[in-house]
């Protein structure tokens, strides 16, 4: 079994950021004079972890409020007013898809490409992911008004052909080689992954690196196992969230015996107690002797590392690096 | 039966949740203080000053139990997080856009070292010229669910811990005088399936204490908290139901012969109401609870609002309520007997 460390997912704005953010909003600096700060941010962020030798990190997500925002702007989409997201002490805005989605072009790879160049790192661009919601998660979160979309499938179904599929021919064609789903919605006890699984394998089609779909908040033995049967054969690896529950180790066997890869979010990051490296070790050890068809094991985080003061997201993220 | 107090309150009797806004210049005072332009003893003078202000700015609006605004406090668990042992800050994470939060971690077992909020209700009673002041504080079950849990073995464990220590608080805050807490518990309902033994854990706070207590819950679901209207150990419910525009009235139903402090303006939008739809919201929440059992406020704390929308909205407030008052009045109803 090869053992590597991941990143994915928001990080903490520094105080830096927040500030330049609230100056902006208040009209006292300009936009590109709040661009410069967020490509600063990023270029800390990218210049910190890729020193360590993690498999793959994301853009640490600065530019997003929320894991639907501003893509709903991008998509003409209007917001509702905040709502909790999960059963954090933390809000987003909800889409209200009154009208079908309109995106015209991919704009987060290309944002997020134009940074990359701006700041020197355009080598680096195949170890960064793009993220983005996953349908389930879009759907749950959303609201359908009027006769926009018959079904939650019916929209998902066109996230995905016009949202997605775009975003991803378009990351590959700049260079990226990953793509992260997020699907917090497949923990609950709310949804079927079956529903999903022909979407997955759609963007699979179109992506030839590696998709990841963190799925966090919680586990759902059900939704995780029909997952990693399916989608064996594919580019896509499951992030698990092995933090927020205590899970029986011959569940997590049983369920991930079908697939060859997977992410295990053993780090907590809703927690700032740190984890000890003798326990991440010892469960390190456990998963190689049980999960014996994993071929590639991803160690990383349980959800966002963005839940944490950023002192503590950075600290575990050293913690992390000692298993790349 | 809840037991009458020795208080009289005029029939449908208006307060606050408790935060209002900071006068501009204290918040520049604050800024000032904090780069070290100005020392702790101006800064505490200023507080006062402010209290000084937004209480008579609430008895100028007719509110009937006023409260110090807040002044003091930055935030609702931060201030109380700062003021127990045990606690360690790491620095913010952020709640929405770029809203932050410094939000604690409990290190260490926590220890009541002093009184938390004795000082704001002496200053509060001091300045007040009603006969009942409202104190709030945040409860148990919020500070444990806002906070990082380094140190206790369960939530459980740490919202009882917690409870214990607030319930210290509220005695002291009787023994100083005070005739009415407000236990604010805005993530009560947030994990449903926490809510058997939250309910218990948060009941702690109540243990010995023969004074007015009512408890403030918002932006929740109400159908799953009025299920334990009964079981919570507490006279008043305060609830937003502005914000929902006066839907789920139902769930009143279910009260008993509790108290609902009943929210009539909202305060995440800058419309003000006219005191016309006050009073018709009025009157639909009294064919469902008996108008001695209900109390006027706001949603919430009014903070988040520009000052002077936020005096505008108390005032129509007032003005709504004095429009049934008067129909009651006709009546031969004016009056009520607080009980606590
Ligand atoms: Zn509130």
């Amino acid at each position: 079994m090869k053992i590597m460390s991941i990143l994915y997912g928001s990080m903490p704005r520094s105080r830096r950021l927040a500030r330049a953010l609230s100056r902006y909003y208040s009209q006292k600096i300009s936009l590109e004079a709040l661009d410069e700060i967020y490509r600063k941010e990023l270029k800390r962020y990218i210049d910190f972890t890729l020193t360590y030798n993690f498999f793959r990190i994301s853009d640490g997500m600065f530019r997003w409020d929320d894991l639907f925002n501003p893509l709903a702007e991008y998509m003409k989409i209007p917001v509702n007013g905040l709502k909790r997201f999960y059963d954090n002490n933390f809000f987003f805005r909800q889409p209200v898809f009154k009208e079908k989605i309109r995106y015209e072009t991919p704009v987060i790879s290309e944002i997020l490409t134009k940074d990359l160049k701006l700041i020197g790192s355009l080598d680096r661009i195949n170890r960064i992911s793009i993220s983005l919601p996953g349908p389930a998660t879009l759907v749950a979160n959303s609201l359908i008004e009027g006769s926009s979309y018959t079904s939650t499938n019916d929209l998902a179904r066109d996230y995905i052909e016009k949202v997605v599929l775009k975003e991803a021919e378009n990351a590959y064609k700049q260079g990226f080689r990953h793509i992260d789903l997020h699907e917090p919605e497949l923990a609950s006890e709310n949804v079927k992954a079956d529903d999903y699984i022909d979407l997955y394998k759609r963007v699979s089609e179109y992506f030839r690196g590696f998709i990841w779909i963190p799925i966090y908040f919680g586990y759902n033995s059900r939704n995780i196992k029909i997952l990693a049967e399916e989608l064996r054969d594919t580019n896509i690896i499951l992030i698990i969230d092995l933090a927020t529950k205590n899970i029986d180790i011959e569940k997590l066997r049983n369920d991930l015996s079908k697939t060859k890869a997977v992410g295990v979010g053993l780090i907590n990051s809703r927690n700032t107690k740190m984890e000890k490296i003798a326990y991440i070790r010892e469960y390190v050890a456990t998963l190689e002797k049980t999960l014996s068809n994993i071929e590639d094991l991803y160690l990383t985080h349980n959800t966002n590392l963005e839940f944490l003061p950023e002192k503590v997201a950075y600290k575990k993220i050293r913690l992390l690096s000692k298993f790349t | 039966m809840l037991k009458e107090m020795n208080i009289e309150l005029p029939i449908l009797p208006t307060t606050v949740i408790g935060s209002y806004p900071r006068p501009k210049w204290l918040r520049h005072m604050i800024r000032l203080y904090k780069a070290g332009r100005i020392d702790e003893k101006t800064l505490q003078e200023s507080f006062d000053d402010a209290v000084i202000a937004v209480v008579k700015e609430q008895e100028d609006a007719g509110i009937d139990i006023p409260s110090d605004g807040e002044m003091r406090r930055d935030e609702m668990v931060e201030y109380f997080a700062q003021r127990i042992k045990g606690f360690r800050f790491y620095g913010p994470v952020r709640v929405w856009g770029n809203n932050f939060f410094n939000k604690p971690a409990v290190v260490d077992k926590l220890v009541y070292e002093k009184p938390i909020v004795i000082d704001e209700y002496m200053f509060l009673r001091k300045v007040s010229r009603r006969p009942v002041v409202k104190v709030t504080i945040t409860g148990p079950y919020t500070i444990a669910d806002w906070s990082f849990n380094e140190y206790y073995s369960s939530k459980q464990e740490l919202v009882y811990e917690l409870a214990k220590i607030i319930n210290r608080e509220i005695l002291e805050l009787e023994k100083a005088g005070a005739k009415f807490v407000q236990v604010d518990e805005p993530a009560l309902t947030t994990h449903p399936e926490e809510m058997e033994w939250a309910v218990e854990a948060v009941n702690e706070v109540t243990k010995g204490v023969n004074i007015k207590l009512g408890i403030h819950v918002c932006y929740s679901n109400y159908e799953i908290l009025s299920k334990y209207f009964d079981k919570l150990n507490f006279s008043q419910f305060a609830l937003e139901f502005a914000n929902r525009s006066f839907r789920d009235l139902h769930i009143l139903k279910r009260l008993g012969d509790k108290e609902i402090g009943f929210g009539v303006v909202d305060v995440h939008s800058r419309r003000i109401e006219t005191p016309e739809e006050v009073a018709q919201a009025i009157r639909k929440v009294m064919e469902i609870v008996d108008v001695e059992r209900i109390y006027i406020n706001p949603d919430c704390g009014l903070k988040l609002l520009p000052r002077e929308i936020a005096k505008a909205k108390m005032e129509v407030m007032v003005r709504g309520v004095n429009i049934i008052r008067e129909e009651l009045r006709r009546k031969g109803v004016e009056k009520i007997i607080m009980r606590r």
